[in-house]
């Protein structure tokens, strides 16, 4: 039996290749992320190891805002330490040496003016202090000597040649108190590897950080290195019995193991966002390997019959079938492994590059073993309803004549799909109108499955539909439509593959439209300002919003800061600005209480947050600051716009205890009477012009950055559905491909009674048409149905307020629909012409 | 049973022994009454030492409005014949004209849309598209050609096979006789010029068979069509107006108004294998 099977595959050999191209693709997707994410996790590992590689103990503050913040994945954000603390550590037993170091922002400006790297979107740029105890630093100089005064820095050799500068050149920096100018005097090396993980480093002397890095007299972090034959435990005991005020003392080895542990979460969420493009494709996948062997087995009814007939049973057939699944499956998961692990190498060079570190490529005994379980997995279990299918084959079926026709798609399935759909329409529709985004959770997933379930009958309706428009084209066109509508299961789960494509790609659409949208409203409605200054680096420093206030068309500005405090026992992301100043220029929805008078100690929260922990206007609110100081503010204003105001807003003064950075996120400008916003920009650009990562933009300019950066977003996640969309083609390839070959006799007797070839063509092209439309217009409708609700059910407290149908995007999803569906039918159209009619006449 | 009307002898001449010799030579278009002509055909399959010839220099013509039968075991070349006569095959040598047009001139385009306009086709089986309903099957070529059937006809051919209350079924909802009936509806509906029938009764039991060539014989006699119909059941050729003999590629014999038994003897005084292969067939 099993030599049957391996005949039958080498016999088969073109129509497997595409269902193994099916399993090859997820199985690569599936390898790539996988080893990708290792060798990275690996890279971090051998990083964090360095950084506390000769560090006995880590003194930090307690301070620290935790919670489900953006800024989580960096792990919490602390507080800082007086700098005296070093002095009384040195003094503690056990201590060979101390370094207090700080960290923060800097940038350099490579030599033709544009900032190096950009922190919003790739590896941190950072600034520190140059540590002078040389066995505690991860640092070491390559080139040139350590800093020793104020004008001097080093930084790292893979950034100061990307930069392009060299040894006593003037570096420019910004720099979160402004733009400064220094001589570096001297290259390092991270660890083992030239840089940290493709982050850029300028290291200064200590109190040149503190006042660059605006930290003045304070520390970030103490290294402290122990004597010989004192333990770590030791030295970190020796140091707790000191009592310093709001500090934390750990041991190197627990300091760098949490580094890796926040690391290491925030690779498990780059993890799990390829993994499930992963999980679509093999999905995916799933349906064409299932409809490609469903078919194979129908046109081999008679061969599994015969082999009924002279005595197999039902089981042996079972198993030839299922065996033929796996050997497919273990080729396509080898093959699929190996480009995996080609892509994921090609993709961590160019993640890694100017960084030697993490140079080899992991390929972990999970990866092996998990992308043979997943790629034979699918492929057998694709396989096994259509294998008890041919097991059931009665031998007389030996006897009959012609392949089987299976116009049924069963009462039962019917039923329990509509149950899904009408499931999937009640959850959408309560989504919307109870404001519940939990309950898209349970549509959306609702909806695909209804309609992967639910498309016999909806591939039938589509086709009904087609046939009544391609009537008047005539006869071929009329074979087309017949010929979807023959199998209408068939044709239902080769477009249930596109079907899914389209779906997420339209919700997506909608979703990032609506975002878009959004913004443009919140700006219309919300910016009564001329124009908004933004930056790709850490933000404006407030000396450059000092100059930006003082420039005479500037009537006024409101300069925002974002930071992080624990008001009413949460980490909580609050905004400061001067209130009468935000009030005026920026719209916050204000629904009771008065924004604009916030005296110290008062601020203003946003309705969602209100609700959730009860909060009225008077309410008094303990809040704890990154300086350890713990005031007690109280609510005078509730609004309901965040996007610029996030969950609380109050003036500087009020949250000086935890706005650590001296910069501003975002800018509002007014201009004076008689100056338009195009003119202020311009004026604008030039006095912001030394810091390249400011961005001066008009009201309308900002709006179309917005939609751009969401364009560039969209441009990732289509990307990575595109490989969905592939399989998807290579399925109507396949079914097209089986379909003719089924039915050759057929096309035989087209032919012989005067169908041309070009007729034939068509015919073939609108049954692949029809199959593409089918997927995606039922996508369409899906994804859109599911995309509003998500938007619809975030109600009118949260940022997403607008509400847009993208047409365009749709069109265009549609248009490739058809696309695809032409070029999926070019090469079984060629075949099917090819034909000899009288060949194909005498043919079984 | 029988409606044959004595006829003119047929326009060929044969002596016994395969040489052919035609009366009237082409060309043929010299001869309005001739539907088709093969001259001096020749069809050779492979190459080489292994190449078969499936005809050897084989020249005939058929009538208009005549039915014809061609017999032989298999084998014998007739269908090869046939399908070159139709333009489903092409020959190695020689030529096949119908109505004026030289086939080998011909490329396969132009060869489609002469099966599509002016032939008409019965198959022995899988003669119809299982997607379309009886009707549509009918209207086929001509709506493949983008027209219209001309509705009287439509309903005369209907008629005449007998499948009024049948038209809106698929061919699988249709006995093997009723599927041959509409073959045959759709072959005459474009009134083409010669119909060609390959073994049409060979797949139906006697009662259908029977049937189904006495719609031929209307089709012939009340139509005006011409058929030539390969077979190697000596009952089917009785329905013919001719019955002509091929064996080994080359033609044999040639009779006017044959009868079952005047077949049979035939075939037997021919070729005793060609019988005893129709008796195989039959047994």
């Amino acid at each position: 039996m099993f030599r049957t099977t391996l005949a039958n595959l080498s016999r088969r050999k073109l129509r497997l290749l595409a269902t193994s191209l099916a399993v090859l693709l997820g199985v690569m997707f599936t390898a790539g992320t996988l080893v990708l994410t290792d060798s990275l996790s690996a890279t971090f590992d051998s990083l964090f190891s360095d950084v506390y590689a000769h560090t006995s103990a880590v003194v930090r503050s307690n301070q620290k805002v935790n919670g489900d913040l953006r800024l989580a994945a960096a792990g919490p954000t602390r507080g800082t330490m007086p700098d005296d603390l070093v002095a009384q550590i040195a003094k503690a037993p056990g201590v060979r040496a101390v370094s207090g170091n700080v960290q923060g922002y800097t940038q350099i400006v490579k030599r033709n003016g544009k900032a190096l790297g950009n922190p919003n979107q790739g590896p941190p740029t950072m600034g520190s202090s140059w540590s002078m105890q040389r066995t505690l630093s991860p640092y070491r100089l390559v080139a040139g000597h350590a800093p020793t005064s104020a004008n001097e820095i080093v930084t790292d050799l893979s950034s100061a040649k990307d930069a392009g500068y060299r040894i006593g050149d003037q570096v420019p920096l910004l720099t979160p108190t402004g733009r400064i100018t220094r001589t570096l005097v001297g290259l390092t090396k991270f660890g083992s590897a030239g840089a940290a993980g493709g982050s850029t480093m300028v290291q200064f002397t200590l109190p040149e950080a503190q006042r660059v890095l605006s930290k003045r007299g304070q520390l970030d972090e103490i290294w402290v290195g122990a004597k010989p034959g004192v333990t770590e435990t030791q030295v970190v005991a020796s140091i707790q019995a000191l009592h310093l005020e709001h500090t934390e003392v750990l041991t190197g080895l627990a300091a760098s193991q949490q580094a890796k542990k926040a690391a290491t979460s925030f690779l498990s969420f780059f993890t799990v966002f390829l993994l499930v493009f992963a999980i679509i494709a093999l999905l995916v996948g799933a349906f064409i390997i299932a409809n490609t062997f469903s078919i194979l087995v129908a046109q081999r009814t008679r061969e599994l019959a015969l082999l009924r007939a002279i005595g197999a049973t039902t089981r042996q057939v079972l198993a030839s079938v299922v065996t033929e699944a796996a050997v497919v499956g273990v080729i396509a998961s080898t093959v699929g492994l190996a480009l995996g692990y080609f892509v994921a190498s090609m993709l961590q060079s160019i993640l890694m590059k100017g960084s030697s570190l993490g140079s080899g490529t992991t390929l972990s005994v999970r990866t092996v073993v998990g992308s043979y379980a997943i790629g034979i997995g699918i492929t057998v279990l694709s396989a096994v309803f259509p294998a008890r299918r041919a097991a059931r084959v009665p031998p007389v079926a030996a006897m009959r004549d012609s392949a089987v026709e299976d116009h049924s798609h069963g009462v039962a399935r019917t039923i329990i799909g509509a149950v899904f759909l009408v499931i999937a329409a009640a959850a959408l529709v309560g989504a919307a109108t109870t404001k519940s985004a939990a309950l898209v959770g349970l549509g959306a997933p609702a909806g695909l499955i209804g309609a992967v379930v639910f498309g016999p009958v909806l591939a039938q309706v589509m086709a009904r539909i087609t046939r009544v428009l391609v009537r008047r084209t005539g006869m071929p066109g009329h074979l087309g439509v017949e010929n979807v509508l023959r199998n209408p299961r068939r044709t239902a789960s080769t477009a249930s593959a596109l079907m899914i494509g389209a779906t997420l790609v339209c919700a997506i659409s909608v979703f990032a439209s609506s975002a878009v949208a959004s913004i443009n409203k919140l700006v219309d409605t919300g910016f009564h300002g001329d124009v908004v200054v933004t930056s790709t680096g850490n933000g404006i420093p407030l000396a450059d919003v000092a100059r930006i206030e003082t420039s005479p068309e500037v009537a006024s500005i409101a300069a925002v800061r974002y930071g992080a405090a624990m008001i009413g026992g949460q980490g909580t992301l609050f905004s400061a600005s001067d209130p009468a100043a935000l009030s005026h220029l920026v719209d916050l929805k204000v629904e009771s209480g008065d924004v604009a008078h916030l005296g110290p100690g008062d601020i203003a929260v946003s309705a969602t947050l209100a609700t959730a922990q009860h909060w009225a206007i008077g309410t008094k609110v303990p809040a704890a600051m990154l300086d350890g100081s713990h005031p007690t503010l109280t609510v005078r204003a509730i609004y309901r716009s965040r996007l610029v105001a996030q969950e609380v807003f109050g003036s500087p003064e009020t949250f000086k205890g935890s706005l650590v950075v001296p910069s501003a996120m975002i800018a509002f400008v007014a201009a004076k009477p008689g100056v338009s916003g195009s003119a202020l920009a311009a004026s604008l650009d030039k006095v912001v012009r030394n810091n390249p990562t400011a961005k001066v933009q008009t009201n309308a300019q900002y709006k179309r950055s917005a939609a751009s950066q969401m364009d560039s977003f969209l441009k990732i996640v289509y990307a990575m559905l595109l490989l969905a969309v592939i399989i998807a083609f290579i399925g109507i390839v396949n079914t097209l491909g089986l379909s003719i070959l089924e039915r050759v006799r057929e096309l035989g007797l087209l032919r012989a009674v005067g169908m041309t070839r070009s007729q034939l063509r068509v015919t073939v092209r609108i049954e692949a048409l029809l199959i593409a439309l089918t997927g995606t217009v039922i996508g369409l409708v899906l994804g859109t149905a599911i995309g509003s609700a998500l938007i619809k059910s975030f109600g009118p407290n949260q940022a997403l307020t607008g509400f847009a149908i993208p047409w365009g995007r749709l069109v265009t999803v549609l248009v490739a629909g058809v696309v695809v569906g032409l070029a999926a039918s070019l090469l079984p159209a060629r075949r099917a012409a090819r034909l000899d009619p009288l060949d194909a006449l005498a043919s079984e | 049973m029988r409606h044959a009307v004595t006829r003119g002898r047929a326009a060929i001449v044969c002596e016994p022994k395969g040489a052919i010799v035609s009366t009237s030579a082409p060309p043929p278009s010299a001869n309005d009454r001739v539907a088709a002509s093969a001259v001096h055909a020749t069809k050779w399959y492979g190459h080489g030492d292994t190449a078969v010839a499936a005809l050897k220099d084989v020249s005939v013509s058929f009538d208009s409005g005549r039915f014809a039968a061609v017999m032989g075991a298999s084998g014998s070349g007739k269908s090869t014949l046939m399908h070159c006569l139709a333009g489903l095959d092409r020959l190695t040598d020689g030529r096949i004209i119908i109505g004026g047009t030289d086939l080998s001139t011909l490329d396969d385009r132009a060869l489609t849309l002469l099966r599509r306009d002016r032939i008409g086709f019965v198959f022995q089986a899988f003669n119809l598209v299982p997607t379309l309903t009886a009707k549509e099957n009918i209207e086929l070529p001509v709506a493949l050609a983008g027209s219209k059937v001309d509705p009287a006809w439509f309903d005369e051919v209907v008629t005449m096979v007998d499948l009024r209350d049948r038209l809106a079924h698929r061919p699988s909802e249709l006995s093997g006789g009723q599927q041959q009936r509409v073959a045959i509806a759709r072959a005459l509906a474009s009134k083409p010029e010669l119909i060609f029938a390959d073994e049409p009764t060979g797949n139906l039991d006697s009662a259908s068979g029977t049937t189904v060539l006495e719609f031929l014989r209307h089709a012939v006699d009340h139509m005006g069509q011409t058929i030539v119909m390969v077979t190697h059941d000596p009952a089917a050729a009785s329905w013919a107006d001719r019955a002509v003999f091929l064996s080994d590629g080359g033609i044999v014999g040639d009779i006017a108004d044959p009868t079952a038994a005047s077949v049979l003897e035939r075939m037997q005084a021919l070729d005793p294998r060609m019988a005893a292969g129709h008796e195989r067939t039959r047994g």
